[in-house]
């Protein structure tokens, strides 16, 4: 039996009324920009349509885990960050007034402790993860894998991000990308690997991806995201 | 009106050139040459005069000192007087940065030729300074040059839009009096020529005095067009056709009799020992092969077949290779110190490269301009007789050689093709004449359009760019952009942000940057090139087709590409090509000659009759005549000879159906006539399909394909449809992505430079990638999307000539006849191989992956 649910790129567990969000990468045309690429902002409006239909199907939420990498930049706040931050976080606070939010730090988020500061959104948890109903919560790069350890023991199932995992598909005449969840086992503990929140781009290839080889995950299944936000199973890859 | 201003001229005879010159000049001149050369008496007298002229001569007619010989002469009567300035009286212009050697034989040591004259008889003369100035010029030699100018400025078209933009160079170009543009006809047909257009413009705006232009050009067709290029709209101009004195001998040779009787080793066994005779033959060679990889490859081969014959006097030259090396090689070749050259295509223009007795062309040069301009590097001498053969790999190519032999004997040359109204090009060169000052918008206008390649530009479109760069788009927001301001209310315009200048200076210029990754077999032998981008889509087991053949992939092992060959058909579609398209002139020609052929046939003509029918038609020699007589007659016996009257669609069924398009319309128009139609099939089917597109003809391919269909299909395209069939079609396409990078790039939407970052072709993809999905989403009439989907139409495809074949057979000029094959006819067979294809999208990513998803809940249950 799943103690949760795919909802579009989102995971939802019922029981405990969370929701889990992927990497959002805040700001990421405001690097662009920087770098001298003239790209118009609709990372936003489309972070939060799609935050919108995954908010539409849940009646009853208590807590929002972001799963790490909110911001893209490595330095440097940015006006679009901050505006980012502030509407997705009233956009959950108009339908759900007590919602507690968690955000676990990822490996883009030095400087996010401050950022929440001076912006007075210091009612948000910030933390290397999260424990709860014995899921572990974190972000998945390498050091959050070693900053776990003294807590591992105590999870039965990992969530984390990180990785963008997508999919190409291919028919022998065209490719396609995808974004996709994996499911799968490692040391023993089930893991759920999230697609990035971000939108317009899909991710990594999961076959192409040497970081997340490296952990030799097993039994893996994929559930891919059809752009219609419904999640199909793909089953086990072989 | 326009027409009665481009006139032809006669030449002079000499004397009235003799009696401008300046003594010293005319002393000088005698001293090196008998008499003026015959692209002298045309154009001389008429520079002296302050005509714009454009000059046509093969190559090695000296046409560089003509355009020079008037300046020098007008420069050395200034010197005289001691009326010589500190400014630029004279701009040279040449597509090709390694130019030092022609500078210093048409330009310095004439110069240094004339001032010792002067010494020797005690004359006073100023100096007169010539300057280079390039990409490659340093820092510290411009900054001398800002001192101290030069007379006769020497540089490129990317230079002149630097230059531009050079507050201390623009007060000293106010008096500018000749502007010289060597190869003109290299330039006219891209991108770098619709930029040059517009830099002429704002160097006219820049000069109190009306420019002179002379225009220095190969054999090209039709010489107006390039005459009103050099001018601009509303000037006139002066057009001298120079003759060519040399008698070339021509031929068409293959390394064996029978094409179809041997295997590919020993194709290539004979190939090189027919190479390493005519070689042996000739005391200098160059060979034309058309790509880099066939370069290396010849190279490699004939030192591992002749070890002792070829060593350090053979040499490779092609666009990859560094200066230096291309450099060394140009030098060794000057001095006679090597037997053998082979170059890609990149030894076609200007440098002098010294004596060559024979030109090879491997493989057909796709054009007749082409092949004599490649085989007009012969000789290089007036006096001898050049060779220029073609030696042909296929059936294909030799019918190809043999009419661009006889058409380049016939002078029936191919027509140029001159982009117009490229607004990404616009947007740059705005943004450039943002820097200097404010305009007002009308103005602005008015420049634009005085250039030929914006002389029909809409006003509507002009507005959009302005719009674009003035960030109303809401494409930009920080700082950084917008690059101009956009005063509605004054109608003016300005520069806009402390780093405008630098970012023009930075990132100026219209050739996009490409990556290519080397493909080698599992032996480390060079196969081809593939773009980097290609990489991204192909994964490990997968076939495809490079230079004709089948490979697998194997793996990439640092910057290279594995594969081994493979006999399966191709599993993903390749979209490159490195060999240039057919020219359409050419391929009509090729379709006239197969009626030719066909009525031959069909009236039951002898054999012998048909042989000195080909030999008298193509200039052929007897084994080339009979080889092409065994090709047309397989096609005759087995199936049917499509032509310019009749184009015949074959229909082949292996594991896939291929429904195949004979006609030879050259790659430009089958890529347009292929998409449409198989955009139509497409969306009628809610099926994607797959398309392979070549010189001779397209093909498409799928399950489930029915000939019927798709023959009224065919005739349902109408020719006022096409357009916007086209643009519907390419929409999702690979090559949209990738022309879209590319016009991004130079409207300064992704900045290749920026504070010192330099973006990697990756990168700039990556960019492109994201910046196109957000444009999409905000106007899909985005000034720079508009461009793009121009450029393919008109640039990469040709959309009038397309419109052209598509009215003959509305028109039923054109008939259409159907056939099924068993095994596809001869003239199939190469279609099939060589083609280049894609896949018109139409199914969405939401019902593609709910097939894929069917399909696979179908295998579980199996």
């Amino acid at each position: 039996m799943k103690n949760y649910e795919f909802i579009s790129k989102s995971i939802y567990f019922p029981k405990k009324r969370n929701l889990i969000i992927g990497d959002l990468h805040f700001g990421y045309e405001e690097s662009l920009n920087r770098k001298g690429v003239a790209i118009p902002r609709i990372q936003l409006d489309s972070t939060i349509k799609d935050l919108n239909f995954i908010i539409k199907k849940i009646k009853k939420l208590d807590k929002v885990i972001l799963l790490g990498d909110v911001r893209h930049s490595f330095n440097k706040i940015s006006s679009q960050e901050i505006e980012g931050l502030r509407k997705i976080f009233e956009l959950f606070k108009i339908k759900f007034p007590k919602i507690e939010i968690i955000i676990i730090k990822g490996n883009h988020d030095n400087l996010l402790r401050i950022l929440l500061n001076k912006e007075k959104l210091d009612n948000i948890k910030l933390v290397d993860y999260f424990l709860e109903d014995k899921i572990l919560f974190f972000h998945g790069d390498i050091k959050s894998f070693k900053k776990i350890e003294i807590v591992k023991k105590k999870a039965e199932i990992l969530v984390i991000g990180h990785f963008h995992p997508s999919i190409k598909l291919s028919d022998g005449i065209k490719v396609e990308k995808y974004k996709c969840f994996i499911e799968g086992r490692l040391d023993n503990k089930k893991i759920v690997i999230v697609p990035s929140f971000f939108p317009l781009i899909e991710g990594t290839n999961i076959f192409e991806n040497e970081e997340l080889e490296s952990y030799k995950i097993k039994d893996k299944r994929l559930f891919v995201i059809s752009p219609d936000q419904k999640v199909l199973n793909f089953g086990r890859i072989n | 009106m326009m027409e009665n201003m481009i006139n032809y001229v006669t030449p002079d005879d000499g004397k009235s050139i003799k009696r401008i010159l300046d003594p010293l000049v005319e002393e000088w001149f005698f001293s090196r040459f008998k008499d003026f050369s015959n692209a002298q008496k045309y154009g001389v007298m008429n520079i002296n005069n302050r005509k714009n002229i454009l000059i046509s001569a093969p190559t090695g007619s000296t046409k560089t000192l003509t355009a020079f010989l008037s300046i020098i002469n007008y420069l050395v009567q200034l010197a005289r007087k001691e009326e010589l300035d500190n400014r630029v009286y004279a701009v040279y212009c040449s597509p090709l940065k390694a130019l030092s050697n022609d500078i210093y034989v048409n330009l310095e040591q004439p110069l240094e030729q004339i001032r010792n004259i002067a010494n020797e008889k005690g004359i006073k003369l100023q100096e007169i300074r010539v300057g280079l100035r390039t990409g490659d010029t340093s820092i510290k030699e411009r900054a001398e040059m800002a001192k101290n100018l030069p007379h006769i400025l020497v540089t490129t078209p990317e230079s002149i839009a630097i230059i531009l933009n050079s507050p201390k160079f623009i007060e000293k170009l106010n008096l500018l009096e000749f502007i010289v543009i060597d190869e003109i006809h290299s330039l006219a047909e891209n991108k770098r020529g619709v930029h040059l257009s517009l830099s002429l413009e704002r160097l006219q705006e820049i000069s109190v005095i009306p420019l002179t232009r002379i225009g220095l050009s190969a054999t090209v067709a039709p010489l107006e067009n390039i005459a009103k290029f050099l001018v601009g709209t509303e000037r006139e101009c002066l057009i001298a056709i120079v003759e060519s004195t040399k008698e070339i001998e021509l031929d068409v040779l293959s390394p064996i009799k029978n094409i179809l009787e041997i295997s590919e080793e020993g194709l290539n066994k004979n190939l090189y020992n027919l190479l390493d005779k005519l070689i042996q033959k000739n005391k200098t060679t160059l060979i034309f092969t058309n790509t880099r990889a066939a370069t290396e490859r010849l190279v490699h081969r004939l030192k591992e077949e002749f070890p002792k014959k070829y060593r350090d006097n053979i040499g490779a030259h092609h666009s990859s290779l560094s200066k230096d090396h291309r450099y060394d090689i140009e030098t060794r070749l000057r001095e006679g110190k090597l037997k053998v050259v082979v170059c890609s295509t990149s030894l076609e223009l200007g440098i002098d490269i010294g004596f060559i007795d024979l030109v090879i062309l491997l493989g057909s040069p796709k054009s007749v301009s082409k092949a004599i301009q490649r085989i007009g590097r012969a000789g290089h001498q007036l006096h001898s007789t050049p060779k220029g053969k073609f030696i042909v790999s296929d059936f294909d190519d030799m019918v190809e050689c043999s009419v661009i032999l006889k058409n380049s004997k016939e002078n029936i040359i191919d027509e140029v093709h001159i982009p117009e109204n490229c607004l990404d090009v616009l947007s740059q060169q705005i943004f450039g004449m943002s820097i200097n000052k404010i305009y007002n918008v009308e103005d602005l206008y008015k420049i634009i359009k005085q250039s030929y390649c914006y002389r029909d530009l809409l006003r509507e479109d002009f507005l959009a760019v302005l719009s674009y760069l003035a960030g109303e788009y809401k494409v930009q927001i920080n700082n950084l952009y917008p690059k101009i301001w956009y005063d509605r209310e004054n109608n003016t315009i300005g520069k806009r942000g402390k780093l405008a200048r630098v970012i023009y200076l930075t990132n100026i210029g219209t050739i996009p940057d490409e990556g290519f990754i080397s493909v080698l077999d599992r032996s480390g032998n060079m196969i081809g090139k593939i773009d980097e981008l290609f990489l991204e889509k192909i994964k490990k087991g997968d076939i495809f087709v490079l230079g004709g053949k089948s490979y697998k992939f194997l793996y990439v092992r640092g910057m290279k590409a594995v594969v081994t060959p493979s006999s399966s058909p191709p599993t993903i579609p390749s979209w490159f090509s490195e060999i240039l398209p057919l020219s359409f002139t050419t391929a009509m020609e090729i379709q006239k000659f197969r009626r030719k052929m066909d009525e031959k046939f069909r009236k039951n003509k002898k054999e012998a009759e048909i042989l000195e029918f080909l030999k008298e038609y193509c200039y052929l020699n007897d084994s080339a005549s009979l080889t092409l007589l065994d090709y047309f007659k397989r096609q005759w016996k087995y199936s049917k000879i499509p032509h310019e009257k009749k184009i015949i669609i074959e229909t082949y069924r292996s594991d896939k159906t291929y429904i195949i398009f004979h006609g030879v319309f050259g790659r430009r128009v089958n890529e347009a006539l292929s998409r449409s139609l198989a955009y139509i099939i497409a969306s009628v089917r809610k099926r994607d399909v797959e398309i392979g597109v070549g010189d001779n003809g397209f093909f498409i391919t799928g399950k489930e394909l029915n000939i019927d269909s798709i023959e009224k299909g065919f005739k349902k395209i109408k020719k006022e449809d096409l357009r916007r069939i086209l643009e519907e079609s390419i929409e999702k396409s690979e090559i949209f992505k990738r022309r879209f990078r590319h016009c991004a790039g130079r409207s300064l939407m992704i900045l290749r430079n920026y504070k010192g970052d330099k973006k990697s072709v990756g990168r700039q993809q990556m960019s492109s990638h994201f910046l196109l999905s957000a444009v999409l989403k905000i106007s899909k009439e985005f000034p720079i999307i508009k461009e793009t989907k121009r450029e393919i139409l008109e640039d990469y495809m040709d959309l009038k000539n397309t419109e052209k074949i598509i009215e003959q057979v509305n028109k039923n000029y054109i008939e259409i006849k159907k056939i099924e094959s068993k095994l596809p006819s001869p003239f199939a067979i190469n279609l099939i191989l060589q083609s280049h294809s894609d896949v018109i999208r139409i199914e969405d990513k939401i019902d593609f992956i709910k097939r894929i998803y069917k399909e696979l809940e179908r295998n579980e249950k199996l």
